[in-house]
């Protein structure tokens, strides 16, 4: 799977409004449905249960990222999209230090197999400096997207 | 007399003459046949595969009742080949287009057949000698050559091989085998773990123990110090004799201390436990007075079979242990496949450095679906128990936070799917490279429990591969370097008040005894023989001495040095473990 079958182009937000970590879920998951990715009526149901998962534990896996993630019903194939944030957001992530990237996955219960092979593909990306380091950079939705397809290329 | 330096791999001394299996070419002959001749080979062929698969099966017969089930379900997949209608339907077409005789069909199309499967992933890869193993006994049925077998042996034997297949080893003769020595293989290769099982001295990584020897030669296989004697001097042989039966009777005095504690002289507790292979040896754990499993080693659920093992297949493997052990301590370590266990399959993966390659949790953190589906049985099988998970070869924090958001995200699924399951099950992860043990007070924040794993520690520590003849002896648990890693985990540990395990040979190595437990080791886990050794040392000092011991081996800056101020300490404890 690569990131850029998972990640929804036009709802990636290269600065988050957020300042907080529930804002930036409700945010992404806003901007989801305004790409038309997900159903609108459905945005609110949709951040509550992405805010439940992270409430149990937090995906903040250090090094300024954090991958709240959940699965619905409803939701066909996994899909996602990435927030930036410069100022960074408290998410009391593991290491404690704020977060930068923000990256949401949603998909389906009735899938678990590609729920994980786009946790794999999300992971594989993430655990690489040089891709956190220019995500970071990144400030346009432009250059995100450009990120994603040599992210795809490379691997 | 040639002394040969190899990697013991199954504890205990041997003495006898060798069989020497060199890797059987068979001479395949007459390519062609006439055109009229095809039902006849064709015949022939039906008559050796028929023949083929009775051996088999009889042989599966016979592991079963020797080392179990699932050991012996290696011969799944030969029963398979054997059966394939694809495959038998080429072997007829090769006969009937190429005028070939049979056993010119038998070995073109096996051949192909092994080639294709190196292709495919490793766990595959490594079946490549499951097919050679098939193509032989085909071959041998057709030229009528009465198998070499080493199931009817009738006298005492050492067998000698450049490498043993499976069938070569379940099939063999438990009576007269006494010891095995061959070129190939390391600690964990397919030869180690049967001879572990079935309690037979042995030692791997001789690298030409064949070329060597001649049949008929008198060998001494010592698989406690990894040492092959070929043809050894009268005066050897009598001491060897003498260091046996010294060990004989100092095993069996050390029976009387199965049921009592492990605790030294001035009351300081330890707890031993046992690393398993098999869930069948759990039961050996206990008899020989371990307190649990330290370290269940879950990969030959993946190599004792011809596919992916699912969900089932582990969960049954789980409950079996955890049932067994009603309550004790067990620490079930996720899959920790590549490199060192794929060595046939190594030379021709691409990887350049499979050491240090996609090995271990960072192949199942690339194979999510595969570590899901062990995840999920553990977390099912800890259903009402006490399990603690392990996760091999961790370099990093991110690598550690991703296994346990998918720890977490299974457990997820489990409960939405109302699926029982253990939720309080304990995450740790084994300490075994200088990345690891350097930042373990960050991972001590995020884990319940470290397990020192010495073996790659030491590896990754010394940039020595112990497999590689001409650098083995610069791997010495004993250097200075490893030693302070050793210290430094175990210490945070206690600062963090983090459990600290050690599962690596070291822990059944009783010169070491002395040294760890100074160092502030309070959990040792080894191979199930070891534990009464191991118990008898603790039950024979007192932590006094040990810190004294810890203290002078810390000052000291080589390797020599610490070894022999070691070995001259145990054998103060224990002169008896030393009689030679």
């Amino acid at each position: 799977m690569k990131l850029s079958d998972i990640m929804v182009g036009d709802a990636i937000v290269p600065e988050l409004k957020a300042k907080t970590r529930d804002e930036a879920i409700a945010e992404l998951v806003e901007s989801l449905a305004g790409a038309g990715a997900i159903p609108k009526k459905s945005a609110a149901e949709i951040t509550k249960a992405v805010l439940a998962r992270e409430q149990q534990a937090t995906t903040g896996i250090g090094k300024g990222v954090a991958l709240p993630h959940a699965k619905l019903k409803g939701i066909k194939k996994p899909i996602g999209t990435i927030g930036r944030s410069s100022e960074g957001i408290d998410f009391a992530a593991l290491d404690s230090k704020p977060v930068y990237s923000v990256i949401l996955l949603l998909s389906s219960p009735d899938n678990p197999d590609e729920h994980l092979q786009a946790m794999e593909t999300i992971f594989k990306h993430v655990q690489r400096d040089i891709f956190r380091k220019f995500l970071r950079q990144s400030e346009t939705a432009e250059a995100i997207v450009e990120l994603i397809q040599e992210a795809d290329e490379l691997s | 007399m040639k002394i040969k330096k190899g990697i013991g791999v199954s504890p205990g001394v041997a003495f006898a003459r060798a069989v020497v299996l060199d890797t059987e070419e068979f001479d395949i002959p007459q390519r062609h046949v006439p055109v009229d001749h095809a039902q006849e080979e064709l015949a022939r062929l039906k008559k050796a595969l028929r023949t083929s698969k009775e051996e088999v099966l009889d042989l599966q017969k016979r592991s079963i009742e020797k080392i179990g089930k699932q050991t012996a379900s290696i011969f799944d997949f030969h029963l398979g080949l054997l059966d394939d209608k694809v495959l038998q339907q080429k072997f007829t077409e090769t006969i009937k287009s190429g005028h070939a005789t049979a056993e010119y069909a038998v070995q073109t199309v096996l051949r192909s057949y092994a080639r294709e499967f190196l292709e495919m992933p490793q766990y595959l890869a490594e079946r490549v000698k499951d097919i050679y193993d098939i193509e032989k006994r085909l071959l041998r049925n057709l030229t009528g050559q009465a198998r070499q077998t080493l199931s009817h042996l009738k006298q005492d034997v050492c067998v000698l091989a450049h490498d043993m297949t499976p069938s070569q080893t379940a099939g063999m003769d438990r009576a007269h085998i006494q010891g095995m020595a061959i070129d190939a293989g390391g600690q964990t290769s397919h030869t180690a773990i049967v001879a572990r099982a079935l309690g037979i001295p042995a030692v791997v990584g001789l690298n030409d123990v064949t070329a060597e020897a001649v049949a008929g030669d008198m060998v001494i296989i010592d698989g406690n110090r990894g040492v092959v004697i070929l043809n050894p001097d009268p005066g050897t042989l009598d001491d060897y004799h003498h260091y046996a039966q010294q060990q004989v009777e100092f095993l069996h005095s050390l029976d009387a201390l199965r049921d009592l504690p492990a605790i030294t002289r001035d009351g300081h507790e330890v707890t031993l436990l046992g690393n398993i292979e098999f869930p069948s040896e759990v039961e050996g754990v206990f008899e020989k007075g371990g307190q649990g499993i330290g370290l269940y080693r879950t990969e030959f659920l993946y190599l004792g079979s011809d596919r992916e093992p699912s969900e089932k297949d582990h969960y049954a493997a789980y409950r079996h242990v955890l049932e067994t052990c009603q309550g004790r301590p067990v620490v079930i370590r996720t899959m920790d496949l590549g490199a060192d266990k794929y060595t046939q399959a190594r030379a021709r993966v691409p990887e350049r450095n499979p050491m240090l390659g996609l090995r271990s949790i960072r192949y199942c953190l690339q194979n999510l679906p595969m570590f899901r589906t062990q995840v999920r049985a553990i977390l099912r099988a800890a259903e009402g128990v006490r399990v603690s998970m392990l996760f091999p070869l961790i370099t990093n924090l991110l690598e550690l936070r991703q296994a346990k958001t998918i720890v977490r995200d299974v457990m997820e699924d489990l409960e939405e799917e109302g699926v029982p399951h253990g939720t309080d099950v304990l995450i740790g992860m084994m300490v075994e490279t200088p990345s690891a043990a350097l930042q373990v007070n960050s991972f001590a924040q995020e884990v319940d429990f470290f397990s020192l794993g010495t073996n790659d520690l030491v590896q990754y520590t010394l940039a020595v591969d112990r497999g590689n003849e001409r650098v083995a002896p610069l791997f010495n648990a004993a250097n200075p370097a490893v030693l302070r890693l050793i210290k430094e985990v175990i210490r945070a540990g206690q600062r963090h008040g983090v459990p600290v395990s050690l599962c690596g040979e070291m822990a059944g190595d009783p010169e070491f005894t002395l040294l760890l437990l100074g160092l502030g080791l309070r959990t040792f886990s080894c191979t199930p023989p070891a534990i009464p050794e191991i118990k008898k040392i603790i039950r024979s000092v007192t932590m006094e001495q040990a810190l004294q011991v810890a203290r002078r081996v810390m000052s000291f800056d080589s390797d020599h040095e610490i070894m022999t101020y070691l070995r001259a300490e145990s054998r103060k404890v224990l002169p008896e473990a030393y009689a030679d």
